[in-house]
Parts: C-alpha cells; structure tokens; sequence
C-alpha cells in the first residue's frame, strides 16, 4: 500500500514497520514521520558515544539517508528502532574512521559509580541485569567501554576498535581480561 | 487596478486558418478565465500570451511590456507561469527532477533554494510524498498537477493555465480552485476552460471566445445576464429553441426567443454561454457541422 | 537472560530521561536505559524534549535535500569540472534523450576507431567517412519537441534556447571528440588523418542547424548525410587514395560551409528559437 499524498502518517497507530515498507515505496513522508519518533534518542544515545555534536549530526543525517536506500533490506523481524541503531553506531564508526576523535570521552562521560549506589538505582539494575551490574561497574573504563561496544551496541572487534581508537588487537586482549573479571565478580 | 494584459486586434492566422480574428483582451489583477469550445483559439490565444508563439499583427502589452522585443520578452518570462495544454516531462525523470528541470529554465540559480523552492511547489499541489516517483508512475491527475507545480514556481505574477483542470477528480478541482484563488490574489491568472463551473466557481473576470474572437467580456454575474429573459421552462420541448434539455421534473429547459406567455427562469452562466455560442452547438458546446 | 518479561515493567520517568540526555547517568544505568529503549516506544518519547527541535530541524532538511536531490551524473559532474554552471550542467546532462545520444556517440565513435586503427586503410577512409555524421546527428536528434517534452515549457521560460541549444551543441560534439583524440595517437600512418573528419564534422552540424530554421532538423540531418556520403563513397569505392586526394578541397569546402552556415545563424539569432519551433 502507497500512502497517498493527502494522508499525513503520523498517526499512532501505524507501526515503525509499516513507515519502513513506505520508505521502502519511495515515500518520504513516511521516512520523516520516522525521524521525528526517532531522531531524539538516536541523537541522545550518538552523543553519549561522540563529544562532537557536529560529527552527531551528521551521522544522524548519514543514518537517514542510509534508512532511506536501505529500507527494502528490513526484514520485518526484531525491533525497527534496533536495526535502525545498527546502521547509526556503524555510521558513527565509519566518522570516526574519516576523522578520528582527538580523545575518547567514549562511554564514558560520567565515571561517577556512586550513582549506581542510589537507592533508586540500585533497584533499576537489580531489574535489568542483577549482579552483573555491579561487576560491570567495577571494571576499569577501558574494559568497560569495550564490553559496551561488543556485547550492547552489537559490534564486530574491527569496528569496536575503530570506535575506541585502538586496534582490534586490543579489543580482543580486553574483551579477554573483562569477561574474566566479570566470571571472578560474579563467582563471588 | 493594474492592466496585466492588454491586447488588441491579434490575428494568429494557420495557412488560411485564423486561429486569431481581430481578438480583444485586458486582463487585470484576479483570475480570468477563457471560455470556448474547442477550437475557438483559446489555446493560440495563451501560447501568444506566453510569449510562446507571435502574434501576426495586432497590439500586445503584458505586464507593460513588448512581447516582440527581446528585451520585453524576457521581462514578461521572468514574470511568467505557464502551464501547457499537453504539459511533458521526461518520462524517466522524478517528480522532483521534471521541476527542478523548469526551475533551471526560470533562472533559479544556487541549487539548494531551487530545491527548497521545488519542495513548496511540489507541496502546494500536493506532490510532497511522490516527489521521488518516476514522472512515468504518476497518475494522469497527477501529472497535471506536476505541471501546475511548475507553472507555480517563484510566485509569478502572470499565471497562464491551460485547461488546467482536464484530467482532475471533482476534488482536487475544488483543490485546485482553492490554489487559483489564492494565486490571484493580487496577482494575474488568465486560464481556459469549458467548465462553466470553474468560471463561477474561481474566475473575476471571463470572455468567451469563438472562431478567434472575444464575443463577451465582462464579470461571471454580467455573463448570465446576458441570456435575461432568454430562458424558460414548458412541459413540451420547443424546436425553436436554440437549446434545450429535459429536466429531471419532466419540464423542459430552453434557451432562446420564448415564445409569449413562456416561464421565463432566472438565467445561469451556462445558459449565457450556450446562447452567445448561437444555434449552432451541442450541448457540450462543439459546434455541429 | 530471562529479562524480557521484567523490562516491561520498569520505565523511565522525565526525571531519568533528562539526566540520562544529559550525560548524568552512569555508564551502567545508560546501558539499561539504552537496551530499555529499544523496545520501548513510550520511553523513546519521552527523549523528544530533550533535543532542540531547531536542531532536528536542520538535520531534516539535509536529510530531504540528499533523499531527494537528484544525483549528478558522470556527464554533469564533467560539465562542471570545465567551469559550466550547475544549471546548465543540470539541464544538458538530464537530458536522456541527449544522453542517450551521447553514449551512442561516444560508444559507436570508439569502436569505430579502434576498428580503424587494426585495418588497413580502408579502415580509416571508412572511419573519415562516418565520423563527420555522428555529431551531427546527435545534435539533430537532441533538441524540438520530438526529443524534449518539456520544449513547450523551456520556450516560455527566460533561460535562452539558444544558449542550451549551444552548450548541447558543444558537448555532443565535444563527446565525440575526445575519444578520438584518445585513440588518435594509436591509429597507423598519418596522425592528421584522425583529426581530419573535425572540420566536416562541424560544418555538417552547423549546416544542419541553419538548415533547421526552414526545414525539420532531422530532415535536414538525413539531407546533409546523403550529400556527404554521396562526396566521400565513390572515393571509398575505387580506391583509398580517391578520399584522401579529395581532403584539401572538401576541406575547404567544409569550412566555407561552416562560414556561411554560422553567419546565417548569427544574422537571424534573435529569432532562432521562434524559427527552430516552427520546424522542428
């Protein structure tokens, strides 16, 4: 189904999936009614991983436009918002590629761990990921971002590594040294 | 009120066809339509107006200006929109890439405001979401909406339309009015057609034009005056009528001389047009051979 | 991971998702958060405030401007590599008809030179004899209503016909020569050969377009074809030598036609696109 030009798909009741079989026709429309539910937590999650928010802009862009030529190669399995980040994280890789951040504020903008001590906290994770939280939290910064990039954001060594500034060498030998760390935190 | 058009005596002749007889025509600001059935010279008529053809002889002023010198023709094309009878576009071309094409042609330099100035048009007529559609997958309503859309581009203050609503659904012809209504304000719309509802419905202004001629000129309501007193209604059909058609009641509509004694009916624009066109037509207004 | 029943039922309240946008979370609770929002749409929402919209706004617009701008060809991004405007560029290299004419030209040209250059000197009497026509034809076939359905639109707009007439003039002929000029050094004997069919070429093309302001222009191509095969085929018959003997005066005479020819454009160029609308 082609959606006419006089229907504005905003509506609520049309699912990500059927936006992306529009865009996948051809339909504009429906390729920004899927940006505005999308483009604020792909920018809000982008910046927590680039400093630079011109860099984040124009992954944001590079995201849509890849959305738009690619559409057609969703499945209709999994999440939208999950593939649609797929493509955002491997642009932000492919930034990083053309000009490589000065440093690495990367996953880590905030290393205060007391927050995780909050009462609050403490019970959001106990829901999400029981101890493991905990063992996360006590992993150095490097470990941690590259368990981060591997196991949450869904990366290959060779793109982590991009995305860190180190060679995939590297990511190995940490992703080694964390899950390690992890089986000791958690056998205890 | 500023005279856009101005035009005197314009012959247009094909061989021994004038296509253009000694035609009269001023246009101001609002909407002015042309109307005539087919072959009446209404579309020689518009491609004269925008500049497309020359006229024979005959005075022409558009927007002050001469048509027949480069210079005044130039002045007039920046000012122009122009819709064609049989408006085409590459048929391998998007919507956006056919108006991008025209809007090359009107001088939009600096390419990203044409393209933001194609999107406005392509959105007025209500393209927006097929803009990246081949112009070969387009409906033929929506084809003639893409000429529109070109024809719109940089808000030009003399809009000539031809037929512009053949080939549209009864509602996006009342879209379509919408849009022309708009554009005329304070601007000029000169546009042909034999729908005498888009006369009452969207023109200021009409003239009704036969074998090259302007035989009426004036508002839509001075129109159906003309045929005052020339209408009535008889439960028999009268043979003297130039024209006449049965009503759903069982009454019969004529146009004409009424007879003594006739019920004479207040006239509509139709009933003015069919009666300046003579006896000699249909009633989708050809003339019979 | 038996997470999936659980995850429903937490969310983020405005709070969270604030200080989450601002980086005031930790590292841990941000991968909660980011593995939360996946699934879910609500709390993806309540992210929406926390980006200027403005800022949104602009990436939008670069988002549509790349989406929907068409994408220059090879043909356009070489117009514009020699200095021709982007309109310009746009309105010679869209074209598909004027580059279908252009690939044809371009691709029957080639072949015909290397043709030429693995056979004996018939190779290149036949290749003198054909080239000439390409252009021409190409240029005939690329403009009127027959090639451009836009034409009665282009006629009311400002942009001068003429001047796109002569670019598209200037790139079919161009087009053809450039492989030519690439395959010239390769062919056997007299260099000058190759070059010789230009000066033909030209006239032929600049005839033909005087000729337009009376007659349509593919008659007119179809016309000037005859007469010129009907001057270079005998010599093609009997022998190699009968066409290059004849080189300096067709030569000559091309040029005198191509004078002739362009004075005659110069003189009427103020009414060449009304006169090209009548016969084309």
């Amino acid at each position: 189904m082609t959606l006419t030009a006089t229907e504005r798909p905003m509506e609520e009741h049309v699912t990500d999936g059927d936006l992306l079989s529009a865009v996948a026709d051809g339909s504009t429309a429906a390729l920004e009614s899927l940006y505005r539910r999308h483009a604020s937590w792909l920018t809000v999650r982008l910046s927590r991983r680039c400093a630079d928010p011109a860099i984040v802009d124009e992954v944001l862009q590079d995201t849509f436009v890849a959305v738009w030529k690619s559409a057609g190669r969703y499945t209709g399995q999994g999440e939208p918002a999950a593939w649609i980040w797929g493509i955002a994280i491997r642009r932000l890789v492919d930034a990083f590629r053309r000009t490589p951040p000065a440093a690495y504020p990367l996953y880590d903008h905030v290393t205060d761990l007391n927050l995780i001590e909050s009462a609050e906290d403490r019970v959001l994770l106990g829901v999400e990921h029981g101890d493991l939280a905990g063992a996360l939290g006590r992993l150095s910064p490097e470990l941690r971002a590259v368990v981060q990039a591997t196991v949450l954001d869904g990366l290959t060594t060779r793109e982590a590594g991009r995305l860190l500034g180190v060679p995939a060498g590297t990511v190995k030998t940490r992703m080694m040294r964390a899950r390690a760390a992890l089986r000791k935190e958690l056998a205890r | 009120m500023n005279t856009t058009i101005d035009a005197r005596g314009l012959v247009k002749a094909y061989g021994r066809h004038r296509a253009l007889d000694g035609l009269d025509l001023t246009s101001t600001t609002g909407v002015t339509g042309l109307l005539g059935p087919n072959g009446a010279g209404k579309t020689t008529l518009l491609r004269v107006l925008a500049t497309v053809l020359a006229a024979d002889s005959g005075d022409l002023r558009i927007l002050g200006k001469d048509p027949h010198d480069p210079e005044g023709r130039l002045h007039i094309r920046r000012s122009l929109g122009y819709l064609p009878q049989d408006a085409g576009f590459h048929r391998g071309f998007t919507a956006f890439e056919a108006v991008d094409y025209v809007a090359v042609l009107k001088e939009h330099t600096g390419a990203r405001a044409r393209h933001d100035e194609v999107r406005r048009v392509l959105d007025r007529v209500g393209l927006s979401d097929v803009a990246n559609k081949k112009v070969r997958a387009l409906s033929g309503g929506m084809r003639r909406r893409l000429g529109l859309a070109q024809a719109l581009l940089g808000t030009p203050s003399l809009l000539v339309l031809d037929e512009p609503t053949a080939g549209l659904d009864p509602e996006q012809r009342m879209r379509f009015r919408d849009l022309v209504s708009e554009a005329g304000h304070g601007k000029t719309v000169v546009l042909s057609t034999h729908q005498t509802e888009d006369v009452a419905a969207v023109c200021s202004h009409v003239v009704v034009v036969k074998n090259g001629r302007a035989l009426f000129a004036g508002t839509p309501t001075e129109l159906a005056a003309v045929a005052t007193g020339r209408v009535w209604v008889d439960t028999d059909r009268d043979p003297r009528a130039y024209a006449g058609w049965r009503l759903g009641a069982g009454t019969y509509h004529h146009i004409g001389d009424p007879p003594a004694g006739a019920q004479l009916v207040d006239p509509t624009i139709e009933d003015a047009y069919l009666l300046l066109l003579g006896p000699q037509v249909d009633l989708e207004g050809r003339e019979v051979a | 991971m038996n997470e999936e029943p659980m995850s429903t039922e937490w969310h983020l309240d405005a709070e969270l998702a604030g200080r989450y946008a601002q980086g005031g979370v930790s590292t841990v609770l941000a991968s909660s958060v980011e593995q939360h929002l996946i699934r879910c749409a609500a709390c993806r929402a309540l992210l929406t405030p926390t980006v200027p919209a403005a800022r949104l706004d602009a990436v939008w617009a670069e988002v549509l401007e790349t989406v929907e701008t068409p994408r220059a060809t090879l043909l356009e991004r070489l117009l514009r590599g020699v200095r021709v405007d982007e309109g310009t560029a746009r309105l010679v290299a869209a074209t598909p008809s004027l580059r279908g004419a252009w690939i044809l030209g371009v691709v029957v040209v080639l072949t015909l030179a290397v043709l030429t250059a693995h056979a004996d000197g018939n190779g290149i009497a036949l290749f003198l004899a054909l080239a000439p026509v390409l252009p021409m034809a190409g240029v005939a076939f690329a403009f009127g209503p027959a090639a451009d359905p836009t034409h009665e639109i282009a006629a009311a707009a400002p942009y001068s016909s003429l001047h796109l007439l002569a670019v598209r003039t200037v790139v079919v002929v161009a087009s053809t020569l450039v492989p030519i000029g690439l395959a010239a050094p390769f062919l056997p004997g007299n260099a000058w050969l190759s070059v010789a069919w230009l000066l033909p070429a030209l006239a032929l093309t600049v005839t033909m377009l005087a000729l337009a302001t009376r007659v349509a222009p593919h008659l007119a191509a179809i016309g000037l074809s005859a007469l010129w095969l009907a001057v270079v085929i005998p010599g093609l018959a009997h022998s190699r030598n009968a066409l290059l003997a004849s080189e300096l005066p067709v030569q000559l005479a091309s040029l005198a036609a191509l004078t002739v020819s362009a004075g005659a454009l110069l003189v009427q160029r103020h009414d060449l696109p009304e006169l090209f609308r009548r016969t084309a």
